[in-house]
């Protein structure tokens, strides 16, 4: 890969970490979700200065070419991340469902 | 001044009567005045059934919030009502009530902002964990030290005291899961003083730990990444 290229890809990552370091500090990202980000661009930071490692393993599955294992990990880590944020929606429904039962069954117990 | 044990109760039914028996047992003294308040969990045994046949002072959570989320409305509770001290006490009968004189008196007399009961720093305890969870807790230690300059042995040690800043802290912002060693963090980073002091612990008699083998990686990946967060964000 072309050296200005890598240089660009590895600045990004390096803004992204920073970002959710930024995002963690103001309490806007939970912290466990914040470690999944920062495991998923630490890996690709470690990809992108040792290119070698994927190249070896794309040839061991099997691959023609390297890339085309990146993409289909990328869409599986991408379906991956899709399907626990429904199953944390999910639950978020079912608490909010909950709380909005029983401070209504609250209020109503206060007014008589 | 006036002290409350924070006591968090996830499935606690066996346990929890005997926990609050010690506390009553360990009240009197003339330094300060102490309560407490079960925090129960969303347990999905009688815990709540129990607390409320015996009358103890509980807050029955209504939906489960996991360890963080319970020990965190505790310090909204010891907000509210104005404690100068918080004491968080498990509810599974690990820890000694008679100890927790030993951890808020330094707090009284201004020698620490916070005390974390150890099982390490001395030979009083004889259960002292597995061999692999010892390593584990070690190199926590060594993680803690390494960025905050501090030297603790017993970072997971869930029988601690805070003073009221400090519960001001907590009660604005807790970690949500595995929060003992991350929130020993921000405590140093904020400019305040832990002094650890030696406990007795015993083995749990009843239920598991919250930590299986499988989690055991999980655990140490997550508090580690915690603790360094947690040491870049928080400042004085």
């Amino acid at each position: 890969m072309d050296i200005k290229l890598r240089i660009f890809i590895i600045l990004l990552i390096l803004i992204c970490l920073f970002s959710i370091l930024k995002v963690i500090k103001l309490k806007k990202l939970d912290m466990r979700y914040g470690m999944y980000w920062s495991i998923i661009f630490i890996i690709l930071l470690i990809m992108i200065i040792f290119p070698s490692i994927i190249e070896n393993i794309a040839k061991l599955c099997g691959f023609k070419e390297a890339p085309n294992m990146l993409f289909l990990i990328a869409i599986f880590i991408l379906f991956y991340i899709v399907f626990r944020i429904y199953i944390t929606i999910s639950r978020l429904q079912e608490v909010n469902r909950k709380l909005v039962q029983e401070i209504s069954l609250l209020k109503e117990e206060k007014k008589k | 001044m006036k002290a409350l044990v924070i006591i968090p109760a996830y499935n606690e039914s066996k346990s929890i009567i005997n926990v609050v028996k010690e506390i009553e047992k360990n009240k009197q003294n003339k330094e300060y005045k102490l309560d407490y308040i079960i925090i129960n969990d969303g347990s999905t045994d009688n815990t709540k059934e129990i607390c409320e046949e015996n009358n103890f002072n509980v807050i029955n959570l209504v939906s489960n919030l996991g360890i963080g989320g319970a020990v965190q409305t505790g310090y909204l509770y010891a907000l509210k009502h104005h404690y100068d001290i918080a004491i968080q006490f498990d509810g599974d009968g690990q820890h000694d009530a008679k100890y927790i004189k030993d951890l808020v008196i330094p707090i009284i007399n201004g020698e620490a902002n916070m005390t974390i009961g150890s099982r390490y720093i001395t030979d009083l305890s004889s259960y002292k964990s597995t061999i692999v969870r010892q390593i584990g807790i070690k190199f926590l230690s060594m993680m803690l030290t390494l960025l905050t300059k501090v030297k603790i042995l017993d970072v997971t040690s869930g029988f601690r005291a805070v003073n009221k800043d400090i519960i001001e802290i907590f009660a604005y912002d807790y970690p949500s899961d595995y929060p003992e060693p991350e929130s020993i963090v921000t405590v140093i980073k904020k400019g305040y003083k832990v002094a650890e002091i030696p406990v007795k612990m015993q083995e749990r008699l009843y239920g598991k730990s919250s930590i299986t083998p499988l989690k055991s990686i999980y655990y140490m990946i997550k508090v580690t990444y915690a603790m360094i967060m947690r040491c870049l964000i928080e400042r004085k």
